[in-house]
């Protein structure tokens, strides 16, 4: 971008945000953040870009299992304990206007998921499937390992329900989670949702609004103290 | 490099690379310290 008296300002801030659908602490993340972004007095000048992320990369593709079903056998949680778990969590993302319904949340293999984020991606439409699959994941109970409800929610969208069932069979997108995951690796990400604004400060968590309101006003004020 | 409808995938190190989204090494991030240091799910699904 050509520089001007407004010298980088210019230039949108870049907020890339790695997560995963079925990471509950991501779908708050997602909301806090933008909460954050509309309160920040410079959120038109924010772009936010998804990448994928893997909590359970060796969990059966096609498969699902009910998620509580799947914390009890996998580290033993006592009912009593998820639902405790749950409920603060729920409570949190009240707050932010979430309708978590844990009991109906499915543990499934993302990968087909993330397909379809990067196809709405290519068509301008990321971050509303990101919302749309979130809700899918964690209010509607749907199984996003299934490709016809994957279909429909891209159709929902306005996308081509025939590209997506296309993308899905063809396994497309590989290589853009390939490189997602891999920058991931490469930055050190062990959990999600990790933030990280304009490639320089991140934020790790589903934090509260006040912390992703500081890292855009660090960030806008590093810009303003960095040569155009 | 496809993965099959079973496998898992699995990042190799020169898949950024191959995916066309090498840049330059990226400087070490600077973390914004919270005291809160829960609300993150780790890779192996855990999350606290």
């Amino acid at each position: 971008m050509t520089s001007s008296v407004f010298g980088r300002a210019a230039e949108p801030i870049v907020i890339d945000v790695w997560s995963d659908v079925v990471c509950p602490f991501c779908y708050l993340g997602n909301a806090v953040l933008k909460e954050a972004v509309e309160q920040f007095p410079h959120g038109s000048s924010v772009q936010v870009r998804y990448h994928s992320f893997q909590l359970n990369p060796g969990f059966p593709v096609g498969e699902a299992v009910l998620a509580d079903n799947y914390l009890a056998q996998q580290y033993g949680m006592p009912p009593a304990q998820i639902e405790a778990s749950h409920a603060q969590l729920a409570a949190r993302g009240a707050e932010s206007g979430l309708d978590y319904q844990f009991p109906r949340s499915m543990m499934i293999n993302t990968l087909d998921a993330h397909r379809m984020i990067h196809l709405a991606k290519a068509h301008g439409q990321e971050l509303p499937m990101v919302d749309r699959l979130f809700r899918a994941e964690f209010t509607d109970g749907l199984n996003l390992a299934d490709h016809e409800v994957l279909a429909d929610l891209a159709a929902d969208l306005g996308l081509d329900r025939s590209a997506a069932v296309t993308a899905l069979e063809t396994k497309a997108y590989e290589q853009d989670i390939r490189a997602d995951l891999a920058r991931a690796r490469e930055l050190g990400i062990s959990g999600v949702p990790f933030f990280v604004f304009d490639n320089k400060r991140a934020v790790s968590g589903a934090q509260p609004v006040e912390m992703f309101r500081r890292a855009l006003d660090i960030t806008w004020q590093d810009r303003a103290a960095s040569p155009a | 490099m496809q993965a099959s409808s079973t496998e898992p995938l699995v990042v190799e190190t020169d898949d950024l690379v191959e995916a066309g989204a090498a840049e330059p090494a990226p400087a070490p991030l600077i973390m914004l310290e919270s005291s809160d240091d829960s609300g993150v799910c780790a890779v192996d699904g855990w999350c606290d």
